[in-house]
C-alpha cells in the first residue's frame, strides 16, 4: 500500500498567475490528461479489466448459472476445471467460477467503500492538520503515529472484535478505520507545501476566512495526490480484505469472498490446487489493475514526474 | 543533534503508551465477559465456579481502571503475565518466539538490501530495455500478490510440481516447505544444518513485497542521482563508468532507499504474520495469530508491545541516522518532513 512514497513529489504545482477566483483551471485536468493516459498501455489494459470487473460483478447471475452459495453439485467435490465447471468445484461442490464472480461483488463494494471512508477521515484530518498547523497538527500526527505502531492487521483485529467479526460491514468499517493512516500524511505534507504559495497568500490578503480559503482554494489542488493515492489503495484494501478473510477476521463462510475461498483450498492444496490459485490470481489481477490505473493517472496528471518512480 | 535525538526519544513514549493503552481498552472493555470467555471457550456455557475462579486468578471483576493501573504497573517490571491458554508465561514464549522471527525477519531485509538494489540499480541503468520492464511488471506483481498466496505457490512448485524438488538436485539443495527443521543457528542467525533448506522459502516470501517496493524505489532514486551535476562532474574528471555510478551514483542513491526499509517495516511485521502462518514457522506473528483465534488476550497484548517497540526503535534509528545526513531535518524538526 505504500506505492506514494513521495507524497510532495505528487504535488501538482500550481502557477502562480493561475489567479485567486478559478483555482481548477490551472489543472492540467481535462483533455490533456485523458490524452495522456490513453497513451499508457498498462494503465488502459487495467482500466479495462477494471471495468470487465465492475460489469461482471453486476451481471453475475447472467455470467454464471450456478448459484455461489446453494448450487452444490453432487459428488463432484474438489473437482478440477472441466467444460461443466469452468474453473472446478471446491470442497462441497459449489462451483469456482461462480463464487470468483460473485466474490468480486464483495471485493469491489469492501474496495469502494472502505477507501471512500479512509479518504474521508484522513483527508479531513490531513487538511486540518496541514493547514491550522501547532499543537492541532502535533496531536493529529501523534496520533497517527500511534495507531501506525500497531501492525494493521492486530489493529484490524482489534476493531473488529469490538464491532462484530464475520460481517461485511465490519470489514468496511475495519479497513476503512486503519485506512486513513497514509492519506492523513499525504494531504499534510501537500497542504504544507501549498498553504504557502502566492495565491494563498493573495487569498489571505483579501481577506478570505481561513476556513474559506482551505476549502475552496487549497483543497481542490491537494485532490490529485489524494485521487491518485485513492485509486492505488482501492486495490490495497482487497488486498487487505483477502488477508484477514485468511486469517479468519475477515467475513464468514458461506460468503464467497476471495481471501476466504484461498483459506479454504490451503487444505487440498496437493491434490486440489485450483481451489487456491484461481481466487489467488483473482486477487492478483485486480490489486494489479488498481496499481496500474493509479500509476497512470499519477503519470497523466502531472508529466514531470513520468519516470521518476 | 543532542536536542534533536532527546526530542526524538521522548515521542516515543506517547506512541507507545497510546497504542497498548488503546488496545488494552479495545480488548478488556469488550461487550461480554473475558472470564466467561475463558472458561468455557467460545460459545459453551461455563459453571459459575468456573467463571469465579477464572476471574479470581486474573483479576478480571476489578474495575477497569484498576486493571489498566495493574497492566502497566506488571508491564513496566517487564511482566507481561500468563498465557490463557496453557498457563504459561507471556515472557517465556516471548523469549521462545522472538528470536525465530528476528532471524526470519534478518534474512528479508538481507534480500531485500542485495536483491532490490541491484535490480532497481540495474533497471535504472538499462532504462526503458527489455530487463527494465519486465522488472517493472515484476515488481508491480510482487506488490500486488497476496503474501499467503506466494508462499503456496512456492510451496505447490516445490513439493507437488515437478519443481526444483524433483529434479536431480544434492540433498542440501532440496528446500523444506514446512517448520524450522534443526533450528541451528550459528551466531544466532548463520542456518547450520539443514536448517537452511527451511530458511529459504519463508524468507523469499516474507521479503516478497519489500523487495519489490525498494527495486522501485531505487530505479527512481538512481535514475535522479544519474542526472545530478556531480555525475557529469565525475565523468569530467575521467573516472570510469564503473567508477562513478559505484563510487558517486550507488551511494547517494541508496539513502532514501534505506529510509524506505524502516518505514515499511511496518509492512513486513503484517507480512511476517502471514508469512509465518503458511509455513508453520513459529514465530511472533504465527503465535499473534494463534492468540486471536483463541482469545488468549495476554499473549496478544504482549507479543503486540515487542512489536510496537521493535516498530518505534526502528523508526527512530531511521529518523535519527536521517537527521544526521540531512541537517535540515534537525534543524526544522521531525514535522516537516
Amino acid at each position: 500500500m505504500t506505492f506514494v512514497d513521495q507524497p510532495e513529489a505528487l504535488t501538482g504545482t500550481p502557477t502562480g498567475e493561475a489567479g485567486i477566483a478559478d483555482v481548477h483551471e490551472a489543472q492540467p485536468l481535462g483533455r490533456d490528461v485523458l490524452r495522456r493516459f490513453r497513451r499508457n498501455k498498462l494503465a488502459m489494459l487495467g482500466l479495462a479489466f477494471i471495468v470487465l470487473l465492475i460489469l461482471a460483478a453486476i451481471f453475475a447471475p447472467l455470467i454464471t448459472s450456478y448459484d455461489p452459495i446453494h448450487d452444490r453439485a453432487r459428488g463432484q467435490y474438489r473437482d478440477g476445471p472441466s467444460a461443466e465447471h469452468w474453473l472446478g468445484t471446491d470442497t462441497i461442490g459449489r462451483d469456482v467460477f461462480s463464487r470468483i464472480v460473485y466474490g468480486a461483488r464483495i471485493s469491489l463494494r469492501i474496495g469502494i467503500l472502505a477507501t471512500a471512508l479512509s479518504l474521508l477521515i484522513g483527508v479531513t484530518l490531513g487538511s486540518i492538520a496541514g493547514f491550522f498547523g501547532g499543537i492541532i497538527d502535533s496531536i493529529v500526527m501523534r496520533i497517527t503515529d500511534m495507531f501506525l505502531a500497531i501492525p494493521y492487521i492486530v489493529l484490524a483485529i482489534a476493531i473488529a472484535t469490538v464491532v462484530g467479526r464475520g460481517k461485511e460491514n465490519t470489514v468496511i468499517l475495519v479497513l476503512g478505520l486503519t485506512g486513513w493512516l497514509a492519506i492523513v500524511r499525504v494531504v499534510r505534507a501537500t497542504f504544507l507545501g501549498l498553504k504557502e504559495l502566492e495565491y494563498v497568500e493573495a487569498a489571505r490578503a483579501l481577506g478570505f476566512s481561513r476556513l474559506r480559503i482551505m476549502a475552496r482554494h487549497v483543497l481542490p489542488n491537494a485532490l490529485q495526490p489524494v485521487i491518485v493515492y485513492g485509486t492505488i489503495a482501492i486495490g490495497g484494501v482487497i488486498l487487505a480484505e483477502a488477508a484477514l478473510s485468511f486469517l479468519g477476521v475477515g467475513v464468514f463462510d458461506p460468503t464467497p469472498s476471495w481471501g476466504l475461498m484461498i483459506e479454504n483450498g490451503r487444505r487440498d492444496l496437493a491434490n486440489a490446487p485450483h481451489m487456491l490459485f484461481f481466487p489467488g490470481l483473482a486477487v492478483l489481477l485486480t490489486v494489479l489493475a488498481f496499481v496500474f490505473v493509479g500509476d497512470g493517472l499519477r503519470d497523466a496528471l502531472d508529466p514531470k514526474l513520468r519516470g521518476r518512480e | 543533534m543532542t536536542s534533536y535525538i532527546i526530542r526524538r526519544v521522548l515521542l516515543i513514549i506517547p506512541t507507545v503508551f497510546g497504542a497498548l493503552s488503546f488496545l488494552f481498552f479495545i480488548f478488556f472493555a469488550l461487550p461480554g465477559d473475558p472470564a466467561e470467555l475463558i472458561a468455557g471457550g467460545a460459545d459453551r456455557n461455563p459453571s459459575p465456579e468456573a467463571v469465579a475462579q477464572v476471574n479470581d486468578r486474573y483479576g478480571l471483576d476489578e474495575p477497569l481502571i484498576e486493571q489498566f493501573a495493574d497492566y502497566w504497573k506488571r508491564t513496566l517490571s517487564w511482566d507481561l503475565g500468563e498465557s490463557y491458554e496453557g498457563r504459561r508465561s507471556v515472557n517465556e514464549i516471548l523469549g521462545e518466539t522472538a528470536p525465530r522471527s528476528i532471524r526470519l525477519g534478518i534474512w528479508a531485509i538481507i534480500i531485500e538490501i542485495v536483491v532490490g538494489i541491484s535490480v532497481g540499480l540495474v533497471s535504472a541503468i538499462r532504462r526503458y530495455s527489455i530487463s527494465d520492464k519486465l522488472t517493472t511488471i515484476a515488481t508491480a506483481a510482487a506488490s500486488a500478490i497476496p503474501v499467503f498466496v506466494l508462499g503456496y505457490f512456492l510451496q505447490y512448485w516445490f513439493a507437488v510440481l515437478p519443481g526444483p524438488n524433483k529434479w536431480d538436485l544434492p540433498q542440501w539443495a532440496q528446500l523444506k516447505t514446512q517448520g524450522r527443521g534443526d533450528d541451528s543457528w550459528l551466531l544466532f542467525f548463520i542456518p547450520t544444518g539443514d536448517t537452511w533448506r527451511h530458511l529459504v522459502l519463508p524468507a523469499i516470501t516474507l521479503a516478497s513485497v519489500s523487495t519489490a517496493l525498494a527495486a522501485r524505489m531505487m530505479r527512481g532514486s538512481m535514475l535522479e542521482v544519474l542526472g545530478a551535476d556531480y555525475m557529469r562532474t565525475a565523468r569530467a574528471k575521467g573516472l570510469t563508468e564503473r567508477q562513478v555510478i559505484g563510487r558517486h551514483g550507488v551511494r547517494n542513491a541508496m539513502l532514501p532507499v534505506v529510509t524506505l526499509i524502516g518505514i515499511d517495516f511496518g509492512t513486513t511485521i503484517g507480512a511476517s504474520i502471514l508469512t509465518e502462518t503458511v509455513f508453520s514457522w513459529r514465530g511472533l506473528g504465527y503465535t499473534i495469530a494463534e492468540a486471536i483465534d483463541a482469545r488468549d488476550l495476554p499473549v496478544m497484548l504482549g507479543l503486540t508491545l515487542v512489536v510496537v517497540l521493535a516498530y518505534t526503535v526502528i523508526n527512530l534509528i531511521v529518523d535519527i541516522s536521517y537527521a544526521w545526513f540531512d541537517p535540515r531535518v534537525r534543524l526544522g524538526g521531525s514535522e516537516t518532513r
